[in-house]
């Protein structure tokens, strides 16, 4: 058997119960017993930690910041601006994408520009407009297509990713030396983020573009952004930075984008797609019917984890279809795939094993992010302090 | 594999307010992929679903000593692997059971009726299961979880250029016992 044939039959393993998948029945059973143990040690357990410091510490904002700051590079930027005759090349250059010969220069140039910033808070602004100029890139990009238009997109992506991160970390130390800027610098990462968000989603429709992949991944760091954007501005409500509406509106804005995905899941649906990516649609449609519900109710905290919710179940249907969809798109280029690898298929269909290349998404059939009875018992306490960010109340 | 943004929720939800709910979404999150981890490197599927129980229950504990968690998955596999090393030592268990013995013994009577209509997959679970415990480790890891060889460094200990060597060598492996012999 070839190397490659192993592979592969290694991967088909983990969709059949004797290569590892549990039963049901011993998933369900084992879940309630360690829940009613956990329920049991929970009295005896220490006194809780502050729900602040938890907060800080399970939401890092870049615990790595890698943006490397290239001497080359900035030596380079400086030549343009000591000797004039680059300017014009400078200037060219901001019109490159990755794969073009001036891009370097375009980047060189930026990290140039973050340089001679001296606070965080124009560092973070700064960054965001860059993080435009990635989306723009990666519209571009996919808009024209040419060899070697996938790598450029994915090394699009990665600026874009970086640039996300810079941002996170020029928040996180906003967070602590001036809370006011954090929140302004979040808001502004919000409203960008929609405009960003909207871009990608028109480039996506548009027939030339790849279908998969890059595209998908640049959402997917846009909302992320977004939705940690959200989570600072309801965590500076509580000082007063922002208003009570200013939050409604920020996470009804976020539930808007989220709906537009689940409708572009559904409107890409093909036919013999996975029963599961529909049902994955439906719970993200429900649990953004009560995060809306719950604005209403002024919960902006459980309005705002019901979205967080909803988002990764939309991202894990998108996920199950990109899989179900390689598999069909495998089986009817083979034509000659075994009987067995048929059925295999019809696993994945049924029971929502998937690729596990993302395993926590993609292979999450509803039960991953919960499943609806348990759910409805899963909204936030309502107890907690003011100082609590996430029962926040307002 | 750093923590996703839903993990950190989770995670803080665990810990601020003990939140057992969100617990149970990390056990539906991890819960097949440790059991499947766990299920190669032991004799029995009993033994499997009580090591993977046994896991949970450690991270719940792990999660409230207030120790920071960076990267939630290799923790708990961390924590399943700890758990199977102590398992075959207090069981003194230094002889794995014949591959054909272990794969007869497997309860799931319609997954194996599935797993026997390509005799080629059960060959290469067979051959599997007779790997030696970290080359079959490593394997279930990189190729039937999808894991990096980064991110499973990160669980054995290894450096991801040691575990490359360690995967080139299982694959190697089992492509000799599959195939027969005098080809």
């Amino acid at each position: 058997m070839e190397k490659k044939e192993l592979i592969t039959n290694l991967q088909l393993l983990s969709r059949v119960r004797t290569g590892g998948e549990p039963s049901a029945v011993w998933v369900a059973k084992s879940r309630r017993a360690i829940l009613a143990r956990v329920a049991d040690r929970q009295a005896a357990a220490a006194p809780r930690r502050s729900a602040v410091r938890e907060a800080v510490s399970a939401f890092p904002l870049a615990e790595a910041f890698r943006f490397a700051f290239q001497p080359a590079g900035v030596f380079a930027a400086l030549f343009v601006v000591l000797f004039s005759g680059w300017a014009g090349a400078v200037s060219a250059s901001y019109g490159a994408v990755p794969g073009d010969a001036l891009y370097p220069l375009k980047r060189a140039t930026e990290r140039a520009q973050l340089a001679f910033v001296t606070s965080a808070d124009q560092h973070a602004r700064m960054q965001v407009d860059f993080m435009g100029r990635r989306v723009d890139e990666i519209a571009r990009l996919a808009q024209t297509p040419a060899a070697g238009q996938g790598a450029h997109i994915d090394e699009a992506v990665a600026n874009l990713r970086e640039d996300a991160s810079a941002v996170e970390h020029d928040i996180a130390s906003l967070r602590t030396s001036a809370p006011a800027k954090a929140v302004a610098v979040a808001q502004l990462v919000d409203r960008k983020a929609d405009e960003y968000h909207a871009t990608l989603r028109r480039t996506d429709r548009n027939p030339s573009a790849p279908r998969r992949g890059g595209l998908q991944e640049a959402k997917d760091i846009v909302v992320d952004a977004s939705v940690r954007a959200v989570a600072i501005i309801i965590e500076g409500s509580a000082s007063g930075a922002v208003t009570a509406s200013e939050v409604a509106s920020s996470v009804g804005d976020k539930i808007r984008a989220v709906a537009d995905r689940v409708s572009d899941v559904e409107g890409s649906l093909a036919e013999g797609a996975p029963a599961s990516v529909q049902e994955s649609a439906n719970q993200a449609k429900a649990a953004l019917s009560e995060a809306t519900n719950l604005i209403a109710a002024r919960d902006l905290s459980a309005a705002f984890a019901k979205l967080v919710e909803s988002k990764e179940l939309v991202r894990a249907a998108e996920a199950i279809a990109t899989v179900a969809a390689d598999q069909q798109a495998g089986l009817a280029a083979s034509g000659t795939i075994p009987a067995a690898k048929g059925v295999l298929l019809g696993d994945l269909v049924t029971t929502g094993i998937g690729s596990s290349s993302a395993p926590a998404t993609v292979s999450t059939t509803p039960a991953t992010v919960g499943d609806r009875s348990s759910e409805s018992g899963t909204t936030l306490p309502t107890t907690a302090t003011s100082s609590d960010i996430i029962n926040l109340k307002l | 594999m750093p923590n996703s943004l839903q993990e950190n929720l989770l995670l803080f939800r665990i810990r601020a307010k003990q939140d057992a709910e969100a617990f149970g979404k990390l056990y539906d999150a991890y819960v097949q992929r440790i059991y499947r981890f766990v299920y190669f490197k032991v004799a029995s599927t009993e033994e499997a679903q009580d090591l993977t129980s046994e896991t949970f229950l450690k991270l719940w504990d792990y999660l409230q000593s207030g120790k920071s968690v960076s990267h939630l998955g290799a923790l708990t596999y961390r924590i399943a692997r700890n758990l199977v090393i102590d398992h075959h030592r207090s069981r003194q268990e230094t002889a794995s059971l014949d591959a054909e013995e272990r794969l007869m013994s497997l309860p799931d009577v319609a997954g194996l009726a599935k797993i026997e209509r390509s005799a080629e997959l059960s060959h290469v679970l067979a051959a599997v299961r007779l790997l030696k415990d970290d080359h079959r480790e490593a394997l279930v890891m990189r190729y039937i979880d999808g894991m990096t060889p980064t991110e499973i460094a990160t669980v054995i200990g290894k450096s991801p250029g040691a575990v490359r060597v360690l995967l080139h060598r299982s694959l190697e492996t089992v492509r000799t016992l599959i195939t027969p012999k005098g080809e």
